[in-house]
């Protein structure tokens, strides 16, 4: 029997393979809070963030084969998930409602406030950092696709900047994001114990 | 080597490589995110640099919030109810309606407007980490309201149906086999869904009573766009609601794709629940006396659509004795 508070990630799905319910729970002590907050971040919207969040479990529950730790830490598995059914909601309105919505969207994902939402002070600080190093031009493509569920094709329009252009700035946003916070010694949050 | 793959040319590789970004933050059109995928399973480079986005990607989720205890009461509630249940009542949570319907197969037929269910009983609040061991649970489950459909989990069950319903399953149990046999070095959790498959004889056998039964009304999904008039998948609905879906010639589809089955019910497409990318014996249910006029399968992404956003690869009217 495996003590389920020092288990690994990995070890956890291999308990969730086998129907173990403190196993899901652990994982979702873990990182349930910021799988709910980064859905209610794109969604705008607590109680479908709150649905998301269960399918994300639930789905982790009746699936765990799905998750490959060689492709990376639980934590992302689970963020990856969350972000897609996230967008693939929001992207399921219909065009009008998502016009009216834009705006809305546009100056509410603009803020950072991630010096309020205290995972690891330490590393929270240090994304900080590492997002306000980044030249405007690359860190407002990332913030409007990833925490505003556009493509990048919306991106464009909104920056009104040639679509290959912010395609290539994601790309490199997010390549520097990640040699900066190296530098810094960050690691994946969630990395396995 | 640099793991590029064989086949792709500089140019098309460098054409992808540019989209790995806005891929990695779900920030491209369903066409582009098909090519990328497919060429992630072919290029481990860009396989690499996709998992690297998704790991920045999460830190800037980290917020630092606690899980709110109340909503692991209700994960907790509903992990012996079945797979894929609840993905249509997240739209109509939201604030906003879901949009119209886009294309399908059925003529006349408009966009879902599915109805709202209850999220579920909140039991009172249990610590999180504690808990007991969860034993594979019959199937079942009831409609809570209007044309409310409940899909049964199809992974808990697993048994014998004489004819396409054995050779379905043997299929899904040579499957996890071959799995097994490619990544048993990492991946202890696939041994565990091997012995999990094991135990999997509720869902079948209530399929093979329902086929059997004279007052079942059976439909049959032949391919649509073809002149083939093979069934590929059989659906049964007994009197009661209950319906399963018998699918053993659908082809099998990447883990990031979904087969999703739609009932036709008084002019609107509703939802039955997504049947994964190899589904073999997948109940549902409906309220009893709903007219289900026609059964459609589209195929969507890995989380399913709140409305069919394919043409259906397989339709059948239903025909009522």
């Amino acid at each position: 029997m495996i003590d389920i508070e020092q288990a690994s990630d990995a070890n956890l799905v291999v308990a969730i393979g086998r129907w173990h319910e403190p196993a899901l729970a652990e994982v979702y002590r873990r990182h349930g809070g910021s799988v709910h907050a980064l859905a209610r971040r794109v969604i705008r919207s607590t109680p479908a963030a709150e649905e998301v969040t269960q399918e994300v479990f639930l789905d982790l529950w009746h699936h765990p084969e799905k998750f490959d730790p060689q492709r990376g830490t639980l934590r992302s598995y689970l963020l990856t998930r969350t972000h897609g059914k996230s967008v693939d909601l929001i992207r399921s309105e219909s065009s009008r409602t998502r016009r009216e919505e834009r705006t809305v969207r546009e100056t509410a994902t603009a803020g950072y406030d991630l010096e309020h939402q205290v995972w690891d002070l330490a590393v929270a600080e240090q994304v900080r950092q590492a997002m306000d190093e980044l030249p405007e031009e690359l860190r407002r493509p990332i913030e409007l696709a990833y925490f505003g569920g556009y493509t990048y094709r919306d991106v464009a329009e909104l920056l009104e900047a040639p679509e290959g252009t912010v395609k290539s700035r994601i790309r490199t946003g997010l390549l520097r994001l990640r040699a900066s916070l190296a530098e810094r010694g960050v690691r994946p949050a969630g990395a396995e114990l | 080597m640099d793991g590029t793959p064989k086949d792709a040319t500089p140019m098309e590789h460098e054409a992808i490589e540019e989209l790995l970004g806005a891929y990695a933050l779900d920030a491209v059109t369903p066409e582009e995110h098909e090519l990328v995928r497919r060429h992630l399973e072919e290029c481990p480079r860009c396989a690499d640099e996709v998992a690297l986005h998704h790991e920045v990607a999460g830190l800037l989720a980290n917020t630092g919030q606690d899980a709110p205890g109340e909503l692991w009461d209700r994960i907790a509630d509903r992990l012996d109810q079945p797979a894929g249940d609840g993905w249509d009542r997240v739209a109509a949570r939201l604030d906003h309606p879901v949009g119209p319907a886009g294309p399908t197969g059925l003529a006349g037929l408009t966009g879902p407007t599915e109805p709202t269910g209850p999220t579920g009983p909140t039991g009172p609040t249990s610590p999180v980490g504690t808990g007991s061991v969860t034993q594979p649970a019959p199937v079942g489950g009831s409609p809570d309201g209007g044309p409310t459909v409940v899909p049964l989990d199809g992974r808990r069950s697993r048994s014998r149906l004489a004819g396409r319903i054995a050779t379905a399953v043997a299929g899904v149990a040579a499957l996890v086999a071959v799995l097994l046999g490619v990544q048993v070095s990492n991946l202890h959790h696939q041994v565990d869904q091997l012995q999990s498959a094991a135990a999997r004889p509720v869902l079948t056998r209530a399929a093979t009573a329902a086929y059997d039964d004279p007052t079942s009304v059976r439909t049959s999904l032949t391919p649509v766009g073809t002149s083939a008039t093979t069934t590929v998948a059989t659906v049964v609905l007994t009197a009661n609601g209950a319906g399963y879906l018998i699918a053993d010639r659908l082809a099998p589809l990447p883990s990031t794709r979904t087969y999703q089955l739609w009932a036709s019910i008084d002019g609107q497409l509703i939802s039955m629940g997504l049947l994964g990318p190899d589904p073999t014996v997948v109940g549902f249910s409906v309220n009893p006396g709903v007219p289900v006029a026609a059964f459609a399968i589209t195929e969507e992404s890995a989380g399913g659509a709140v409305e069919a956003t394919h043409q259906p690869v397989v339709e059948g009217t239903v025909v009522k004795a």
